[in-house]
């Protein structure tokens, strides 16, 4: 299936943003940029991410280098869940 | 409806300066915000709440109208009408920030509304678009209904919507449908709908991952000089040899026989069957006169 693109400028027009905020992200690691005929894009099933960054950045004006410490943090919230999710079920197996 | 202290949520004194209130937000908004506090309803109200005290103390009109009248807001808004109705003017317009989040009730409080009228209206980065609150809704299912690939039809705010659910979706597995979230605000996009699947236990079949665990019964003569077991699974009777001095709660495995595995057609975990042996019962004087001189022969 073909990924579907949005362009940098218009992301950062929508949410009022500068464009150099989206290539400082790109340049820490946070996200990635698609360069093509001279367009540069993002992906659309990065934005739901990208915009929670935003949201980071502009409402409670966390930097980049913090936002990307919430954002390990997050997976590691995320990933211990999972994993008390499986160690429940396999307790749950020793009533069998 | 009870009156809100807005200066008791944001942790200030009546006295604060417009730079006590954006530090005493920020710091709070940091703590409550729900993309640093995924799946908190708890955390997700508090921030509300301090959203909704910052709405107020940070705009020098609203707080001196909360400050005049906060107290005796019932009284203040039937001065509020006559006003108006005076001035013939709206007072507040505008648009509400995005801040994420569950539900789609209104961000503000009754006590707000009652005050102020509709949403405050904040300038800023946003302004002109804003997307719609995200939703989070739960979809039960049992187990046997996640076994295959089945469509569904949700009710949202009572618009349907038809799902295709793939076989092998897991327990508290969330999955996203686009632009079903709240509606935009001025022309903003929609939020998404988040829909996590709670899977029910079955009396019979305990999931871990994409492989299933069982029991089946075998009488002590199948346990002690084998033969066969019907063993139920999720597709079907399964017929199994039953090697000669199968213990009690021996544990077999059939491969392929588990949960498919989600989204990759034609794979399926394992099926693990604990053989549970049964004892003869009630037995006559003939068994256990056999019984007797079987136990002499050991």
């Amino acid at each position: 299936m073909e990924e579907q693109l949005i362009l940098v400028q218009e992301f950062c027009t929508h949410h009022h943003i500068e464009t150099n905020f989206i290539y400082s992200l790109r340049d820490y690691g946070l996200i990635d940029v698609i360069s093509n005929e001279g367009n540069e894009f993002l992906s659309a099933d990065k934005l739901n991410q990208l915009e929670k960054i935003v949201r980071l950045h502009y409402d409670l004006d966390v930097n980049v280098e913090g936002i990307d410490v919430i954002l390990h943090l997050l997976q590691q919230l995320e990933n211990a869940e999972h994993e008390m999710h499986k160690l429940k079920s396999q307790l749950k197996l020793s009533h069998l | 409806m009870e009156y809100v202290d807005y200066y008791k949520i944001l942790g200030l004194d009546k006295n604060a300066s417009t730079d006590d209130i954006k530090k005493a937000y920020r710091k709070l908004a940091r703590k409550y915000h729900p993309d640093v506090n995924p799946n908190n309803k708890e955390a997700n109200k508090k921030f509300q709440e301090i959203n909704e005290a910052n709405e107020v103390l940070s705009d020098p009109e609203k707080r001196k109208k909360y400050d005049q009248y906060g107290k005796d807001w019932q009284h203040a808004e039937q001065f509020e009408k006559a006003r108006q109705q005076q001035q013939r003017q709206r007072t507040y317009s505008g648009g509400e920030e995005y801040f994420g989040g569950a539900g789609g009730e209104s961000t503000f409080s009754d006590f707000f509304e009652s005050l102020f009228g509709g949403m405050g209206g904040k300038s800023g980065r946003r302004e002109s678009k804003f997307r719609g609150q995200d939703f989070s809704a739960e979809l039960h299912l049992h187990l046997r209904e996640a076994y295959a690939t089945h469509q569904r039809t949700i009710t949202l705010d009572g618009k349907n919507i038809r799902i295709t659910i793939p076989a092998g979706v897991e327990d508290g597995q969330k999955i996203r449908l686009k632009g079903y979230g709240a509606p935009g605000v001025n022309g903003g996009p929609s939020g998404d709908l988040y829909i996590t699947f709670v899977i029910q236990d079955d009396p019979q079949f305990k999931r871990l991952g994409n492989d299933l665990y069982t029991t089946a019964e075998i009488d002590l003569y199948t346990a002690v000089l084998g033969g066969e077991a019907a063993v139920d699974t999720l597709s079907g009777k399964l017929k199994l040899k039953v090697p000669a001095g199968t213990q009690n709660d021996t544990r077999t495995r059939v491969r392929g026989k588990g949960f498919p595995v989600y989204k990759k057609e034609g794979e399926f975990g394992d099926l693990y069957i604990t053989y549970q042996v049964r004892l003869p019962a009630n037995l006559s004087d003939k068994e256990k006169q056999l019984f007797t001189e079987l136990s002499k022969l050991r």
